[in-house]
């Protein structure tokens, strides 16, 4: 993300005590815990004027679209929501609003997939973003798997409390991967990649796995 | 009513342990998918006309108590009858008790998962009333004595061989493979229950309460048998299934068939406005509706949950849904499956004991895209889960009390910048237990459940904010 | 078991706003059309019959309506019917046939059609005296005479027309069936089968 940045000639601020949104506490039924870390998502990000961005369309869901309700009984809390709400981008998403100002020069080369995030997708409606990103590159192929758009499994504890289910998820979305006939499988969101990566190795599947960033700003073999 | 605990882990274990079952589910949901994305397609006001129900239906629910009053008057005004039944067991002797006043010996019923929900086969031949289902799928479920796998298609579980097996058994016909022939043996088995029937049984899709009027939908014609043969009809609804004007029905015609089966309209909508009128030939003398509670007031009443009652049974949720492709209907232990039955099970039952449910979902939100009244699933899936965290008290339930503490310290570590920086130097150097390539693997409980299928991706020992400190801080947009 | 307190029960657990919205008295506020159907007869003549093909029903188009005797005892012959039931309608007085009345050994029922619907393929039947359900459903194989001009656009127009035919809803006839192709299942693997409880056959003689 920094080089693609970089590459946009953005400055660019690392706040040091950033934690998390708290979702994964929230998406769990335990909203007191995911309230407290909320807060302090909130007292990190709330006064900030700049773009806040962020590598998962998860996080940035939880932000936009759930705080209302987590902190719908405080005002206080809830006008930081609604500053921090039109500040907070998806990396594809806010990549490809300034497209003009990018110049990528990725050096990967051949045929990658691309695995909607359900959460990009469906809650922050990013589809074409981050497809068109890729087809910009020179030499990278984008072919479309089969049921690209459907969940991978991972659904945070999700995949801890039904790990068979979510593995059998998983075990088609890899088989839809391979299928494809790429050598790369390209998403916008950590979660989906990590739950994707951790089959790919323990299979020793012949594909990468990118988050999108990676692939914009790759600096392979030259 | 269920009576046992719903254990999805252990259901759902059977399901994906069975690779027959999972082809069938495959093939199933790929191809209503399928169709119904083209039946949506050919509709340029599929959006509007989706607002326009969930807007009908939302004020149906918030009014709901004066829109039933006016259903029975109008029941009544074009010579029908109502019956309040509060719940599961009421509704039952209810319809035992108007079999039993008209001496009905042979009942034939069509589909309805009200009817299902309150179990009420059971109570007819445990009365001594015989009961046959007459849809082709539910006919099959009930000759096998089990339990639809869907609330459209209920036997979608049976190849043709086991069909074809079953009909041999019980009918002593040769083993047909044809689906055509299965379906004709059918036929003919059924044809001579409608004719001796003396009750028919439905259940109701959409009820107006401006007229009495109500729909049922439907592709076989058994509906229309049994809503017309017999002498007596007994219609039950759960009573979120009002419409408020006779006008409004297109618009829910219109979304039901498309979002169910993909077709443009099913084969037979039957819009049925009280018992025949004189001079008729045909339809019954006697018709009765029956209002199901059983819990659903409850729901209404719950500002957060309440639009699980704006649901039109049309099953699309199920169709698209990934833990269903995988797991299957019976899975979820009761009559509703899928999206639906993850959000109406826990409401309509014990919520201790369907626990289970609301976290059976990836939030993926397939679901809410092609819901026809745009049902928020993950918003009401969220909302039942933190009230099974809120009601899982002390350390009676051990994972529960397990899971509780952990978040709790979660949250104070995640709210601390200094103890977070702790914890990840802490994870970066306990892994190196479980390190390989950069990966971790066989990690303890309950990370366990991660590593047995799958690696984890490694902490980096030098946490991202170290290495931004370094190379970029203070640099203006340059990398170092 | 069966409590003459139920409906106190129901009515009082919904009674849990004390502000009742404004209920939709008005109607719909949204009147819906779906414009890629013309008003234009023949386009919905057209429209109807490719969709009512399209569910496995057979259609006829008579150019002149004296023609239809003629087309029904060419129906009745190339089926080999030993018996038909039939509407009685002033375009079948002078059918050969006398009307069966025990439908369920029929092999042909023929039937009228108050309404089509061109967008779905779909006959809307109404009962009454003279307009038995039965007739469209039992026998194995069902006529209906359609005349073209009662072709509506879609639902939305149907529903608009049955609300003007209807001033009154206590005049609501006892069921109004709507008839798509005919009847069918995909219960055994999704594998379509017709003729599972109703006719096996949907013919339309459009006049």
């Amino acid at each position: 993300m920094l080089r693609v940045f970089s590459g946009m000639g953005l400055e660019i601020e690392f706040p040091q005590n950033q934690t998390c949104c708290g979702q994964p506490a929230f998406n769990s039924g335990h909203r007191k815990e995911a309230e407290k870390v909320a807060r302090h998502f909130l007292d990190v990000f709330g006064d900030a004027d700049e773009a806040i961005v962020c590598p998962s369309g998860s996080c940035v869901s939880m932000v936009r679209n759930y705080y209302t309700q987590l902190f719908r009984d405080d005002p206080e809390a809830l006008s930081r929501v609604e500053k921090v709400s039109s500040n907070i981008y998806e990396f594809s998403e806010f990549v490809f609003q300034r497209k003009e100002t990018i110049s990528l020069n990725s050096t990967y080369r051949g045929r990658v997939t691309f695995h909607d995030s359900c959460h990009a997708l469906r809650e922050l409606g990013i589809s074409s973003q981050p497809r068109e990103l890729i087809k910009s590159l020179n030499g990278v192929e984008l072919v479309e798997m089969k049921m690209a758009d459907a969940c991978c499994g991972f659904g945070g504890t999700f995949s801890i409390k039904y790990p068979e289910v979510s593995k059998s998820m998983l075990q088609e979305k890899t088989d839809s991967i391979m299928n494809s006939g790429a050598e790369a499988v390209v998403s916008t969101d950590m979660g989906c990649l990590m739950n994707i990566k951790g089959l790919v190795s323990r299979k020793k599947l012949p594909v990468k796995v990118f988050h999108l960033a990676e692939l914009l700003a790759f600096e392979g073999l030259k | 009513m269920i009576t046992e605990r719903i254990d999805f882990k252990k259901n759902s274990a059977e399901a994906l342990g069975n690779p027959k079952l999972k082809k069938a589910l495959v093939n199933f949901t790929d191809r209503s998918r399928a169709s119904r994305q083209k039946a949506v397609s050919g509709v340029f006001e599929w959006e509007e006309l989706r607002s326009e129900a969930r807007g009908i239906k939302e004020e149906v629910i918030k009014n709901l108590d004066s829109y039933l009053l006016e259903l029975e008057k109008s029941v009544t005004r074009v010579g029908g009858r109502v019956h309040w039944a509060k719940d599961a067991e009421e509704a039952s002797a209810i319809v035992v008790n108007i079999a039993r006043e008209n001496n009905v010996r042979n009942v034939v019923k069509s589909k309805s998962m009200a009817t299902e929900e309150i179990e009420l086969n059971k109570h007819l031949i445990s009365n001594g009333i015989n009961t046959v289902e007459t849809d082709l799928g539910e006919y099959i479920v009930q000759l096998c004595d089990d339990h639809p796998f869907h609330i459209i298609t209920p036997a979608i579980h049976k190849t043709k061989e086991d069909i074809s097996k079953l009909f041999s058994e019980k009918f002593g016909v040769p083993e047909y493979e044809e689906p055509q022939e299965l379906t004709n043996i059918a036929r003919k088995e059924l044809r001579e229950k409608f004719l001796s029937a003396d009750m028919g049984i439905s259940g109701v899709n959409f009820a107006v309460a401006e007229t009495g009027t109500i729909a049922i939908v439907e592709n076989e014609g058994n509906a229309r048998l049994a809503t017309t043969f017999p002498d007596i009809h007994v219609a039950i609804m759960g009573i979120e299934k009002i419409v408020p004007r006779f006008e409004q029905l297109s618009i829910f015609l219109s979304l039901l068939a498309r979002s169910a089966t993909g077709q443009k309209s099913s084969t037979y909508v039957s819009l049925i406005t009280g018992p025949k009128r004189e001079g008729e030939s045909d339809g019954p003398r006697q018709f009765h509706l029956v209002f199901l509670d059983n819990g659903r007031s409850e729901i209404a009443k719950s500002e957060e949950t309440r639009e699980s009652l704006y649901c039109i049974r049309c099953g699309a949720c199920i169709n698209v849904c990934p833990v269903y492709r995988q797991v299957g209907g019976h899975s979820y232990g009761w009559v509703y499956s899928g999206p639906i039955g993850a959000i109406i099970t826990p409401q309509l039952n014990d919520p201790q004991k369907t626990a289970d449910l609301p976290f059976a979902s990836s939030l993926c939100g397939a679901c809410r895209d092609v819901c026809p009244v745009k049902i928020d699933f993950p918003h009401v899936l969220l909302s039942l889960r933190q009230k099974v965290v809120e009601e899982t008290k002390g350390r009676a339930n051990l994972p529960g009390f397990i899971e509780k503490t952990a978040f709790r310290i979660w949250s104070f570590v995640f709210s601390k910048p200094f103890y977070y920086n702790l914890a990840g130097k802490t994870m970066a150097f306990l892994q190196c237990l479980y390190q390989k390539d950069n990966e971790l693997q066989g990690l303890p409980y309950p990370f366990s459940k991660w590593t047995r299928e799958k690696n984890f991706p490694a902490f980096s020992r030098k946490p991202f904010r170290e290495i931004w400190k370094e190379k970029y801080h203070g640099r203006n947009g340059v990398l170092r | 078991m069966i409590s003459k307190g139920s409906k106190a029960f129901i009515l009082q657990n919904l009674n849990f706003t004390s502000i009742k919205e404004e209920k939709s008295r008005k109607g719909r506020e949204k009147t819906f059309s779906n414009s890629e159907f013309s008003i234009d007869q023949s386009k919905l003549e057209d429209d109807f019959i490719e969709n009512f093909k399209m569910v496995s029903g057979e259609v006829h188009l008579l150019a002149e309506k004296e023609d239809l005797i003629e087309k029904i005892n060419e129906l009745i012959h190339e089926i080999g019917a030993q018996s038909v039931s039939f509407w009685n309608m002033e375009s079948l007085k002078s059918l050969e046939f006398t009307s069966e009345s025990d439908l369920a050994n029929t092999d042909i029922g023929i039937t009228g059609a108050d309404f089509a619907i061109a967008d779905t393929g779909t006959l809307v039947l109404l009962s009454g005296p003279k307009q038995p359900r039965l007739t469209s459903l039992l026998p194995p194989v069902h006529i209906a005479i359609l005349k073209k001009e009662t072709i509506v656009p879609n639902i939305h127009a149907l529903f608009a027309r049955l609300g003007k035919s209807y001033e009154n809803y206590d005049k609501l006839c006892s069921c109004i069936s709507f008839i798509t192709g005919p009847s069918r299942t995909a219960d055994i693997e999704l594998n379509l089968t017709l003729g599972v409880h109703g006719p096996g056959r949907a013919i339309v003689v459009i006049i």
